[in-house]
């Protein structure tokens, strides 16, 4: 009898560890700390059955009363992800260790040097064609952090669009200089990237820098950053001594935060607030002044003769000396399969009532190691700002002569329009080595634009394409 | 003032977003270290300067690259 009960009671205790083994080895992922999920076996249950869920649904909408069958799909699919998944894991893991025993082989690591060079060409059906060559370099060094480059562009300027001609001017062709630099280090979880530039055309000098701070925050999941720039501009006339220009001066402040989303997916979020103080017309641009009540004869894309005919006399553009800019923009990258969405999206708002909305798509599509293509749509959608007339109109003054606006604009770009943007771009890898690749990538890309409230001209079609060759060394 | 209260209302609601994300340590970002997951601008410079001329907005530009996992 007591043998029968010792037995009885060893029995229930081994039972009572079994229930115990069991907890532990469910309850484990839940109570380790998450480093320790980088050991393939020990991958949270509740995420593969997630993912099983995930593709389940994805797969099976159509078949929804066969649960049993979409469920054996589901689970094998799981599996198959979860390997893939498991070998990326692996791949990323490993890759660096081989990449430094190679590196330390030949001498440690060091920096990479890349060069580029891009000739970039634009025209429109308002006669105005773009030439822009561009030429960078750059020298980093990703393990220790730290990267300096600079770039230098060029752009010659053919133009005799329809605000010229209206005019009576001549055609014009101009040269902009572009230079730039940038530095970028870490210092443990906190970068630090600095930026200046100088661009100079025969009548506008600008001059400007500033500075970024991030913080890898959650081991590079939440990247908060906070930054700034100052700028300051010269406008004039071409022959006109520099004495003369005007100033425009510009501050910015940006903040935001970049996100991990999940395995596949980034995700940020920013915000831009830019402040303009200074000379903010264009020193070139007349606008036709018509009588009192006459306006309205004027229709949208009124032709140039028309408006001559019921012109006075022109009066220069003049616009209020401040603005205020905000841009609220968000970002987003998804992976799938040998794929990558990416889109971004902006919404603007100004002082002068100017609000609009950018869209922008990307689908990079991998075709093989060394291809990626991609389509390219863009919208962008704008209201005009609260000073946008369709062509000024005097004021009537009975006690003497009739007056004009205070503020008035000549800037297409300040009116009501949308444009969309949609073309293609491919990107090859030359060579076959990974670790140093030459890549080649061409674009084409078709703009049209419509002008909604708009004299001389209602649309504009454009075409722009570019060319780079990109070399890391 | 209303301007103020849509930031505070748009950033309350990333970070409700943001609670919403997966803890991704660095070994399973092999998606994410893809050189077509960069945040970065994707004109270059010839296209952002015509953007800027065809367009009455700005701002909006290149993010803070994160979690790469590539370092």
């Amino acid at each position: 009898m007591q043998l029968t009960s010792a037995t009885r009671r060893r029995q229930k205790y081994n039972r009572f560890r079994f229930g115990l083994a069991a907890i532990a080895i469910v309850t484990a992922p839940w109570l380790s700390p998450a480093d320790a999920w980088g050991r393939r076996g020990a991958r949270p249950a509740a995420e593969l059955s997630a993912d099983a869920d995930d593709e389940a649904r994805d797969d099976d909408d159509g078949e929804a009363k066969k649960e049993s069958e979409a469920k054996k799909e589901a689970d094998a699919e799981a599996e198959t992800e979860a390997a893939k998944e498991a070998l990326e894991d692996e791949e990323v893991i490993r890759r660096p260790a081989r990449r430094r025993k190679r590196k330390q082989g030949s001498g440690g690591a060091g920096p990479t040097v890349r060069a580029s060079t891009e000739v970039s060409a634009y025209t429109d059906t308002d006669a105005v064609h773009v030439l822009s060559p561009t030429v960078s370099g750059a020298v980093s060094d990703d393990l220790a952090g730290w990267s300096i480059g600079g770039s230098y562009l060029v752009d010659a300027v053919s133009a005799a669009s329809v605000d010229i001609v209206s005019t009576a001017s001549h055609h014009w062709v101009e040269r902009r200089h572009v230079g730039a630099g940038s530095a970028s280090f870490k210092a443990g979880l906190v970068g630090v990237a600095l930026s200046g530039g100088v661009s100079s055309e025969p009548d506008y000098l600008s001059i400007g820098g500033g500075g970024v701070l991030s913080f890898e925050l959650a081991e590079k999941n939440v990247t908060p950053f906070i930054g700034g720039s100052y700028g300051h501009d010269l406008v004039g006339r071409t022959g006109d001594p520099m004495s003369m220009w005007q100033e425009l001066n510009k501050v910015s402040v940006k903040t935001g935060v970049t996100f991990v989303v999940n395995r596949s997916t980034i995700a940020s979020l920013s915000f831009d607030e830019i402040l303009e103080r200074g000379y903010l017309a264009k020193p070139y641009r007349y606008l036709p002044v018509v009588a009192p009540g006459v306006g309205a004869q004027v229709p949208a894309g009124a032709s140039i003769d028309l408006v001559k005919s019921l012109n006075e006399y022109s009066v220069a553009e003049n616009v209020p000396t401040e603005r205020n800019r905000s841009a609220l923009a968000g970002r987003l990258a998804v992976r799938a399969g040998t794929t990558t969405f990416r889109g971004d999206e902006r919404l603007y708002y100004d002082n002068w009532g100017l609000l609009a909305t950018t869209t922008d798509i990307h689908e990079f599509i991998d075709l093989g190691s060394r291809v990626v293509v991609w389509p390219h749509l863009r919208a962008h959608v704008q209201r005009g700002v609260f000073f946008w007339r369709r062509i000024v109109e005097q004021i009537p003054n009975p006690a003497g002569p009739a007056g004009i606006p205070t503020y008035r604009a000549g800037d297409r770009e300040l009116g009501p329009l949308y444009t969309l943007t949609g073309g293609f771009g491919i990107k090859v890898r030359l060579n076959a080595d990974v670790k140093a690749p030459w890549m080649l990538t061409f674009q084409l890309d078709g703009i049209y634009t419509r002008y909604l409230d708009a004299v001389y001209i209602s649309q504009r079609q454009a075409l722009f394409s570019a060319m780079g060759l990109e070399a890391t060394f | 003032m209303k301007k103020k209260t849509a930031i505070v209302w748009l950033f309350s609601l990333a970070a409700l977003s943001g609670a919403a994300c997966t803890h991704v340590p660095p070994f399973q970002r092999g998606r994410l270290a893809h050189p077509t997951m960069l945040l970065q601008e994707t004109a270059g410079p010839g296209e952002s300067h015509v953007y800027a001329i065809h367009e009455g907005a700005v701002g909006g530009g290149a993010a803070v690259e994160g979690g790469c996992g590539c370092n």
